[in-house]
């Protein structure tokens, strides 16, 4: 299938007061059509600055960005500003973790998702804006679109607030919708209904969804293929069902084994060390430090290598055979 | 027999706030023994937080009772109680002070109960560090150059200065990843073993429930709608809730799907309140009958497993790993 979305080769550094902060280290990755894609990692990766760079959300001054992000044909890094802004909240859309946060206390629903419709339908009138975002409400489950229309994001519960901000992030029936850990600040059974309602509404409007999660759990349900981010780069890429059935990077299969199982009384197995200061230079692996199949072939520059569909930036793989 | 470590007896605690009543915590009971982790399972707005700080001393309760090791604690509480049980909060980012060092942090809880001179303070603040796995030359530290992970490690230091009975844990892994997680509950057990802690274990992460607790408390709405021993309450659930939380767990692996019960059924949380009367869950239960809306149910069960459901799941006869890998067997045939 054609891809929507590819970043190449993105690199990223911060200059602070403290010297360079070198966030992302070479991230290449894709989006194709009708595909859910995950981005995981632990706090610190660069799973959401990943996210930002590609809609151009980074602050302009003291940043270093070199690479490419091509969002059907054009490459975002060197577009127009003006045509960014543009194409940014209509063709490419996002949802923010907190809906409480994301949404302002001061206006109605109302009045800020009239403001998200006008750019991408600023020819409807009052009568026909009403009717459109009542039944974007109703495709979340909304059962009573009026009500939630009139209110501020603190008389909804998380839950709605959280399907407000679904609906809004695909009124305008993006290509590419970025959900930066959604449902994370809700309840267990609430994420549960949230992620489904994305699903099944991503499938029907054929917008494919870069997905951004700490949750293991909640990206093997979602995701079509997932990329396991550490340190600034993608360690490992394949599809859900290989990366779970098959891990190949020791630190994919350590972030696994850290999980609490329901299949074992055991308590989950911590990974020892710590993350690498992203403020160090890091020659070879990143998780070099940390891994018992670490050796001296391990300094040198680690390349992403193909298993079959499975992606891996780890040198040790015969172990695994 | 000596008593239970803590017991907690029919509590509840009603805010009033403007003209409106909120019954946060109903007709509460339940009992932590020595040694053990009793795991309390909700989501938000079920009351978890308000019954930790009903036994912490920090809200006073409507009516029933709070006792420790035997002793009815009522109204302001001596020094020698408030000694005995610690409390670790879900995020370490916000209950440290960032002006102060995690010597200070540590030490606080020592000065305010006068113990020890100046000099033994300062050794007991370094052996508390070494014990969570820091070191001493972390004392003079602000929390702003710890990680997430090791800022959990003070607060954990810290709640146990006075030699507490009980510790209070209210979510203390929920904001860390899930690697430092691992280290945490480990530093958890290790601690429990060695000073023969009771824990009271505050959560909505069943996964967690599942490796650390023996016994395990589900509230909804401020009531406790199930509890039971971990492999009870895993192996069959009986209140409808519990079977649709074990149901929404995001496992990861098939060995992990097998364990959790079915939930085809849709529970949505419907708008505009919870029933006043009756079970609070069944506007969501797609077994309620007509008895749900009348009153809420008595504790039906044994003392091993009790459940408070006019329609409970049915008792299995196996235990869902069994049922679930016999389908998954039939979906390949």
């Amino acid at each position: 299938m054609k891809e929507i979305l590819t970043v190449k080769d993105l690199d990223l550094t911060f200059d602070t007061l403290d010297g360079p902060v070198n966030v992302l280290r070479g991230v290449s990755l894709s989006v194709r059509e009708h595909e859910r894609v995950a981005l995981v990692g632990e706090s610190g990766s660069g799973k959401s600055v990943t996210a930002r760079a590609i809609l151009g959300l980074l602050p302009e001054r003291n940043r270093r960005l070199t690479g490419s992000v091509v969002f059907e044909g054009s490459d975002l890094i060197t577009e127009r500003p003006s045509r960014l802004r543009e194409r940014r909240g209509r063709d490419m859309t996002m949802i923010f973790q907190d809906p409480m946060a994301a949404l302002n206390p001061v206006y109605t629903i109302r009045n800020q998702f009239l403001a998200v419709l006008s750019r991408s339908h600023p020819e409807l009138n009052a009568e026909q804006a009403e009717a459109r975002m009542s039944e974007a409400l109703r495709d979340v489950s909304i059962v009573d679109p009026t009500r939630v229309l009139d209110s501020y994001s603190f008389q909804l519960s998380g839950g709605l607030n959280q399907r407000v901000m679904i609906a809004m992030g695909l009124i305008s029936r993006p290509r590419l919708l970025i959900a930066d850990e959604p449902g994370t600040a809700l309840d267990v059974t609430v994420q549960q209904q949230t992620l489904l309602i994305m699903k099944r509404l991503s499938e029907s409007y054929g917008t494919s969804i870069l997905f951004i999660s700490h949750n293991l759990g909640v990206v093997r349900q979602f995701a079509d293929r997932v990329c396991v981010m550490y340190s600034g780069r993608i360690v490992e890429e394949a599809s859900t069902a290989e990366l779970f059935a098959n891990p190949r990077h020791p630190y994919t299969r350590a972030l696994l084994a850290s999980v609490p199982r329901l299949s074992s009384n055991e308590l989950p197995e911590p990974i020892e060390g710590s993350v690498p200061d992203p403020r160090e230079p890091i020659k070879g692996c990143p998780f070099k430090p940390r891994c018992a199949l670490a050796t001296d072939e391990c300094l040198q520059p680690i390349p992403l290598r193909e298993f079959g569909t499975q992606r891996v930036a780890c040198i040790h793989q015969e172990e695994f055979a | 027999m000596s008593p239970p470590l803590l017991k907690v007896t029919k509590v509840n605690k009603v805010f009033h706030v403007g003209s409106a009543t909120i019954h946060a915590v109903t007709d509460i009971s339940l009992t932590v023994n020595k040694g053990e982790t009793v795991a309390i399972v909700g989501e938000s707005g079920s009351g978890k937080t308000t019954l930790a700080n009903l036994i912490l001393g920090i809200e006073v309760p409507t009516s029933g009772e709070v006792e420790l090791a035997g002793e009815q604690l009522k109204g302001r509480r001596s020094k020698a109680v408030r000694r005995k049980i610690g409390l670790v909060q879900q995020n370490p980012y916000s209950t440290l002070n960032p002006r102060k060092s995690i010597g200070q942090a540590i030490g606080l809880p020592l000065d305010v109960h006068g113990i020890g001179s100046r000099a033994e303070r300062r050794r007991r603040i370094g052996q508390l560090l070494e014990k969570v796995g820091l070191n001493a030359g972390h004392r003079d530290r602000r929390p702003l150059a710890l990680s997430g992970g090791q800022r959990q490690r003070v607060a954990i230091a810290r709640a146990l200065t006075t030699n507490p009975d009980l510790l209070v844990l209210d979510e203390p892994t929920s904001s860390l990843d899930v690697s430092v997680q691992a280290h945490i509950l480990r530093l958890l057990r290790d601690l429990q073993k060695e000073f023969d802690l009771a824990y009271l274990f505050i959560t909505h992460d069943l996964g967690v429930v599942r490796v650390v607790a023996s016994r395990v408390v589900v509230m909804y709405r401020g009531r406790v709608v199930e509890e039971g021993s971990v492999a009870a309450i895993f192996h069959s659930p009986r209140h409808r809730y519990t079977q649709l939380l074990l149901a929404s767990i995001p496992t990861v692996s098939e060995e992990d799907d097998a364990f959790r019960p079915d939930w085809p059924w849709d529970a949505e949380v419907k708008s505009g309140g919870d029933p006043a009367e009756g079970c609070p869950f069944r506007s969501r239960c797609p077994f309620a009958v007509e008895r749900c809306g009348q009153e809420f149910p008595d504790m039906h069960g044994s003392s091993d497993h009790r459940y408070a459901c006019f329609n409970p799941r049915p008792e299995a006869s196996e235990p869902i790993v069994n049922l679930q890998a016999e389908k998954l067997e039939r979906k390949k045939a």
